[in-house]
């Protein structure tokens, strides 16, 4: 159903090297602070079509797709204050997406990722750095984008003006890959 | 003539008394107030400050103890009828159960909330459990219930005291206070 999605978004698709997620492998995690502590929360569902080939790696695409209600912070409390009008507001905006418009490799299996995030409606741009292994039709990535709570409307009214829990928030991915068919 | 020392309150019993008579009254107000604020960071300061300061409560209250039981405490004055002695007695153990119970409870709640708390702002609190929600209910339902029993509990110890004080003129009350040197006996 997803993946007719994402071939009607791009119907360009380039085919380099398509890859899928293994789910019980992957993490989609945030970093985030409250009173001036780290804090992690996990997006339990999320999934992401990737379209890469290192040694092309200006032709690649990543979509990645979450539902942000899945996240798991480890706190009933925190989770349903997460969810309010003033942070997620869950019940408007329930999903956010990651598209990719530019990748340029850096050195070694270092790449940038320069795409759109949306989330809670509102889409930025957002920088992902990552490191790429693949050997055969297996891959992992590893990346992480810093970005502000506030671009997106995330904690708003007094908490727009407050660290009590950070504006700074990295955002950390974790892929294991499978490639689907021949490049 | 007293051989025993006078029969006063040493300084280090009187400080700690009157310093937690302050933290508690303060604790009440934090947590009450915490409780009915809305979600905002101020509701989040009022929270640190009640965790805070009843962790504060829950160290001095062993020292509190240490010194009770290394020193002579002032007896109970002669001509007290047995039955208050025993009200007496049961009020003060009664308060220093609480006062490590309370504080206790409230970690209890933070813990199994597994909401970040750094004490003071100044290190993290380890937690007693692991996440737990049914737990922190339970938890809040105690340190809602103790909080009740400390007020009944208070509210004897204050009328105690007033009663010595004004009806009985023993000088029960005036060996808890600070000596301010116009003191008659």
């Amino acid at each position: 159903m997803r993946g007719v999605l994402v071939l009607c978004l791009f119907p360009a698709w380039t085919h380099a090297a398509q890859w899928e997620v293994e789910p019980q492998h992957s993490t989609l995690a945030f970093t985030a602070s409250w009173e001036g502590e780290p804090f992690e929360g996990v997006f339990r569902r999320f999934d992401a079509k990737i379209d890469f080939d290192p040694k092309t790696p200006e032709r690649g695409r990543f979509l990645v797709s979450l539902d942000v209600t899945s996240a798991d912070l480890g706190s009933e409390d925190l989770y349903e204050g997460m969810g309010e009008q003033d942070w997620f507001d869950f019940p408007h905006f329930p999903r956010a997406t990651f598209t990719t418009s530019a990748i340029r490799a850096l050195g070694e299996d270092r790449y940038l990722a320069e795409g759109q995030l949306s989330l809670k409606g509102i889409a930025q741009p957002v920088k992902l750095r990552f490191s790429w292994t693949g050997q055969g039709a297996r891959g992992s990535m590893h990346g992480d984008a810093d970005l502000l709570r506030t671009d997106f409307g995330i904690g708003t009214g007094e908490w727009a003006q407050s660290d009590e829990i950070g504006r700074r928030v990295r955002v950390r991915v974790d892929l294991r890959l499978r490639r689907l068919g021949p490049g | 003539m007293h051989p025993d020392p006078e029969p006063r309150w040493g300084t280090v019993a009187i400080t700690l008394h009157w310093t937690m008579a302050g933290l508690i009254l303060a604790l009440f107000v934090l947590g009450w107030t915490a409780e009915s604020w809305h979600l905002s960071p101020t509701k989040l300061k009022l929270f640190q400050w009640h965790k805070s300061l009843g962790l504060l409560v829950l160290t001095l209250v062993w020292i509190r103890l240490a010194w009770r039981w290394t020193h002579t405490v002032p007896p109970i004055p002669a001509g007290t009828r047995p039955w208050e002695a025993r009200v007496a007695i049961a009020v003060h153990r009664g308060l220093y159960v609480l006062m490590v119970a309370m504080p206790l409870s409230g970690w209890l709640i933070n813990s199994a909330a597994n909401i970040p708390f750094k004490v003071f702002g100044w290190f993290r609190l380890p937690d007693l459990v692991e996440p737990d929600k049914a737990l922190k209910a339970a938890a809040q339902v105690i340190h809602l219930s103790l909080f009740w029993t400390l007020a009944a509990i208070l509210a004897l110890h204050i009328l105690g005291a007033l009663r010595h004080h004004f009806v009985r003129h023993d000088g029960v009350l005036s060996r808890m206070l600070p000596n301010t040197g116009r003191r008659r006996e």
